[in-house]
């Protein structure tokens, strides 16, 4: 572990930290080891409050990020860092994003997640529709991406285990704890078959307020989230406003609206949620072109007429291209359809192609 | 001529009318409960009930259209109750013979049958 | 049921109305019971004027019942079997089994030609009774198989008939002339536009909906009507299926194999278009069952027109209703649109400049997009071509109709073949269940596939479209495998690739 990393560790055990202060001291031109070594007065004068200054000054005095290397070590748990290559991209989006993770299972976690979140307290069409919703996703190699919580976010977490896919759950405590104590065996198959992941340092217990805060990870770390079912008042509904803020396409299962748990989501549905009526809606790439998924095709770019004329006379129509290249309107289709694929040309004007610049 | 003798020669002219098509005879101004029938005739087997108008010619309305849904309901109903009471099983129509009189010449004779048209009326 | 049958039309299909005569003594009366008193006082009169131009004098208590009595009937239909059936029992004829009478009756004992001829022959056939019809009707029942169906002039002609006193003429099996279609324009007069052509070459061959956008003076109508003169011919069951539904509304028929063409202006009312009132007659779409159905100037249509349009669209039949009941009606249709890109036309334009603000176009997009569109195949931009490009296309012909017509017939059969046990007929009904698993794809294609949809951002629903019509573009080639190179093709027309929106 190198100083920079220790340093982030130690100042990420006091909870209210973030990246942004990490920012704004590499503004002033201040490395965190630095600002770490530098002490109490220091910290009070860059503005680090009370609380964080007694924290910070205790754990680095009694080495404390050494012995929480340590213990990740020891359970297989993953520490990840602002700045560092794998830092995932999504949290960036985020006000507020953590300067430490720590990862539990696989790593690193995929670009592409959608998450599924609502109410702990579900009916059991709920329930139903989040494991569907989730199988469906994890069916079209998306992983699954929720809070580990009961109700919906572990009907989903189950949801994606049984079709084989990959699933993510962001906690509220440390990755080391099982909370709920239900859901032993779920983040153990979690563990196996994704990962689990936390801002909080290990042993962290769960507690109301550490809850919300999580949340936003799920909205960050996210490209499309699902709310099943939530009330007025829920983490869920708090999750997608902040989704929402950061841009994310937040899809609504609609739920009876005399059902007080659905009451949330459905007025989500007035703010621009996408109603999903048809789990066909959010599956991308269909069915059955698994496996390949993820092989591409090299680009024949070397050897088309029909290119280099697009290239040389700019804009044409695929008439005056098939007097340009001698080629028949069927063929020449082909080929500028292959190409559209690859990104080598593109429409231009009504019933026009024209190359893509380089 | 009044308005009786003219109702008079009329019916002779009916009766003469039909049984040069035919017709037998069965009756002449036959009273029932309700009303009176002018001429009752068999006509192959069809019961027929003629209601006989006679007109001078010149007089607003001639004779065939003189009969209107009320006396026609009448007709309807005189004639259902002299059918019970003869025990006719048979079919029966209700015809109306209208005569224009014309003073100087012979008079018109206009036969319209089934004035109920094969609808129920009443 | 008793011996004398007439019919009832409940959209395309014939019911058997019994025809029960009872004749007692009493005032002379004519009781109908199970018409509705208009219908009734009509028929009465023409029905007792036929039977008396024929000797027959009616007089008695007549109580005639059209069973069963709470069916709507059509009146006119059921002149000639009530006919008979007084005939009947006033013991004119005798009838030794049942039959189907249809036919109106004119005040001379004549008879009229009536709808519903075809529906009745094949009610006739399902009962295995014979079928009594006016002359004119006989020639759409002859295209009708396996149907003993005599043709009556006269109510006097049918009672000498069933007397056995005189024969009336059979109706003969005949054959179907093969299609004529009008081709006007004919392909090779367009100038240019080959990815148009291809296009309606694609759209005839698989039945799939097609729609062209271009600016005004691209030549998309004309393209439109083109499409004309390329459709494959009808089958046997598919021209039996345009006979119903045109014998329905008592329409003549060329008793060719040529496809229904029916253009619809944006000024047609819902009724016109879908069907309905309240005789719940069918509407242009289930004219254009099997053939096209062309919507000029898409943009202009009223919404609520469009939203008609997509129960149609998805499973090929439409439904009308009203309180008395509802009827479905046929209505598979190659729907063709065309529009302009924008509301003033020239969007895209090479040499106008568009003069749509921002919001006007936005809404003008979003209202061509929805569902209608969404069940669209082929989508095309039509090219407005600059005077050089013209000068450029001149004295070169493309292929003529008649040419692309035989390649779009072959590679139907060959879909007809293909499609039979599964119980449709082109490309373009494929389910989404079948898509997945019904159509052969070689090895190369599916890794394409996933290129193409990430580049191209197409849903599930962009892709099966994309499968179906690559289909076509492969039996039009003649392969019995969709190949990458048919998939591109099919590309090329996907849905977005006018606006540049996401499929």
């Amino acid at each position: 572990m190198t100083a920079r990393e220790k340093a982030l560790l130690t100042f990420n055990a006091w909870e209210g930290f973030h990246a942004r202060f990490l920012e704004d001291w590499a503004e002033k031109g201040l490395n965190p080891e630095e600002v770490l070594r530098a002490g109490n007065a220091f910290w009070e004068e860059i503005g680090l409050p009370e609380k964080c200054r007694a924290l910070t000054s205790r754990y680095r005095d009694g080495c404390w990020a050494e012995r929480e290397s340590e213990k990740a070590v020891r359970l297989g748990v993953r520490l990840v860092f602002w700045g560092n290559d794998d830092y995932p991209e999504g949290l960036t989006d985020l006000c507020k994003p953590p300067a430490v993770l720590y990862a539990r299972g696989n790593w690193p976690v995929p670009d592409r997640m959608d998450a599924v979140i609502g109410t702990r307290r579900c009916s059991p069409y709920g329930s139903r529709i989040a494991r569907e919703v989730a199988s469906r996703m994890a069916e079209s190699r998306v992983a699954v991406l929720s809070g580990g919580a009961l109700g919906i976010d572990g009907a989903a977490h189950a949801g994606a285990l049984e079709t084989g896919g990959l699933t993510v759950a962001v906690l509220g405590t440390g990755v080391d704890l099982v909370y709920p104590v239900e859901h032993e065996g779920l983040f153990s198959r979690i563990v196996e078959q994704g990962t689990l992941l936390s801002e909080f340092p290990l042993s962290t217990p769960s507690r109301a307020w550490r809850f919300p805060r999580r949340n936003r990870l799920i909205a960050a770390l996210a490209d499309r989230l699902v709310v099943v079912e939530a009330p007025v008042k829920s983490g869920a509904i708090l999750t997608a406003r902040i989704a929402m803020e950061i841009g994310r396409e937040i899809w609504v299962v609609p739920g009876r609206i005399d059902e007080w748990g659905c009451k949330g989501s459905n007025t989500l549905l007035w703010d621009g949620a996408h109603p999903l009526v048809d789990l066909e809606d959010l599956v991308r790439v269909p069915g059955p072109f698994q496996g390949e998924l993820f092989k591409e095709e090299t680009a024949k770019e070397s050897s088309s007429p029909v290119l280099e004329a697009l290239r040389v006379f700019g804009d044409q129509t695929v008439d005056i291209l098939a007097s340009q290249v001698k080629m028949g309107a069927a063929d020449i289709l082909v080929e500028l359809s292959r190409m559209e694929a690859f990104g080598l040309v593109r429409r231009s004007l009504s019933g026009r192609w024209s190359a893509v610049l380089r | 001529m009044d308005h009786l003798e003219t109702g008079r020669l009329g019916e002779s002219l009916a009766e003469r009318y039909f049984r040069g098509k035919g017709w037998t005879i069965l009756g002449r101004n036959v009273r029932v409960k309700f009303g009176e029938l002018d001429l009752v005739a068999l006509d192959e087997g069809e019961l027929v009930i003629v209601e006989v108008r006679t007109r001078s010619i010149g007089q607003v309305l001639p004779a065939e259209e003189s009969v209107g849904p009320r006396k026609l309901k009448v007709l309807v109903r005189s004639g259902r109750i002299y059918v019970e009471k003869c025990r006719w099983t048979g079919p029966w129509r209700i015809d109306l013979l209208g005569i224009n009189l014309d003073p100087g010449g012979s008079p018109e004779l206009v036969h319209l049958p089934d004035i109920t048209a094969g609808r129920i009326d009443a | 049921m008793g011996p004398v049958l007439g019919v009832t039309l409940k959209g395309i299909e014939a019911i058997p109305i019994d025809v029960e005569v009872e004749i007692t003594g009493g005032l002379f009366v004519i009781a109908v019971v199970g018409l509705p008193d208009a219908a009734v006082k009509e028929a009465r009169e023409r029905v007792r004027a036929a039977l008396r131009v024929n000797g027959i004098h009616l007089r008695g208590r007549i109580a005639l019942n059209l069973a069963p009595a709470d069916l709507p009937k059509v009146g006119s239909l059921l002149d000639l079997p009530m006919a008979v059936g007084l005939a009947m029992e006033t013991g004119a004829v005798r009838l030794a089994e049942p039959a189907l009478f249809l036919g109106e009756l004119a005040m001379d004992g004549r008879l009229r030609a009536t709808k519903g001829a075809v529906p009745a022959a094949l009610l006739a056939r399902k009962m295995g009774v014979p079928l009594y019809l006016p002359p004119e009707n006989a020639r759409e029942v002859s295209l009708v198989r396996g149907v003993k169906a005599f043709a009556a002039p006269d109510l006097g002609a049918l009672l000498g008939h069933l007397a056995g006193e005189c024969s009336l003429p059979p109706v003969l099996d005949s054959s179907l002339d093969p299609d004529d279609p009008p081709a006007d324009p004919d392909l090779c007069d367009i100038k240019g536009q080959a990815a148009a052509k291809r296009a309606l070459e694609i759209a005839a061959a698989g039945h799939h909906n097609l729609l062209l956008v271009g600016s005004p003076g691209s030549g998309k109508t004309m393209l439109a009507r083109a499409l004309r003169g390329i459709l494959p011919p009808l089958t046997d069951e598919e021209r039996l299926e345009t006979l119903l539904v045109r014998s329905t509304l008592g329409l003549r028929t060329r008793p060719d194999r040529t496809r229904p063409y029916r253009i619809v202006h944006h000024t047609a009312s819902t009724i016109a278009l879908c069907g309905g009132g309240s005789a719940l007659k069918p509407g242009e779409i289930s004219l254009a069952h099997r053939g096209v159905l062309f919507l000029d100037e898409f943009a202009e249509f009223h919404r609520d027109l469009l939203e008609a349009l997509r129960q149609p669209l998805e499973d090929g039949t439409i439904t009308v209703s009203r309180a008395s009941g509802s009827v479905t009606y046929p209505a598979r249709v190659l729907l063709v649109c065309a529009c302009n890109p924008c509301p003033c036309g020239y969007w895209g334009d090479p040499v106008e400049t568009c003069r749509c603000p921002a919001h006007v176009l936005e809404k003008y997009r979003n209202r061509l997009s929805g569902p209608i569109l969404d069940r669209i195949d082929l989508h095309v931009s039509v090219p407005r071509l600059t005077p050089e490009e013209l000068v450029c296309l001149e004295g070169q012909h493309g292929p003529s109709s008649e040419e692309i017509r035989r390649k779009v017939s072959v590679a139907r059969e060959i879909q007809q073949e293909r499609w039979k046990k599964e119980g449709f007929h082109s490309n373009a009904e494929i389910p989404e269940k079948l898509v997945r698993t019904g159509i052969k794809l070689s090895r190369e294609v599916r890794p394409f596939m996933v290129q193409a949809a990430r580049g191209m951002r197409l849903s599930g629903r962009g892709i099966s479209r994309v499968l179906k019509v690559a289909r076509t573009v492969a039996d039009l080639r003649g392969s019995p495998e969709v190949g990458v190179e048919d998939v591109c093709e099919a590309l090329a027309y996907r849905k977005g690739g006018v606006t540049g929106d996401s499929a």
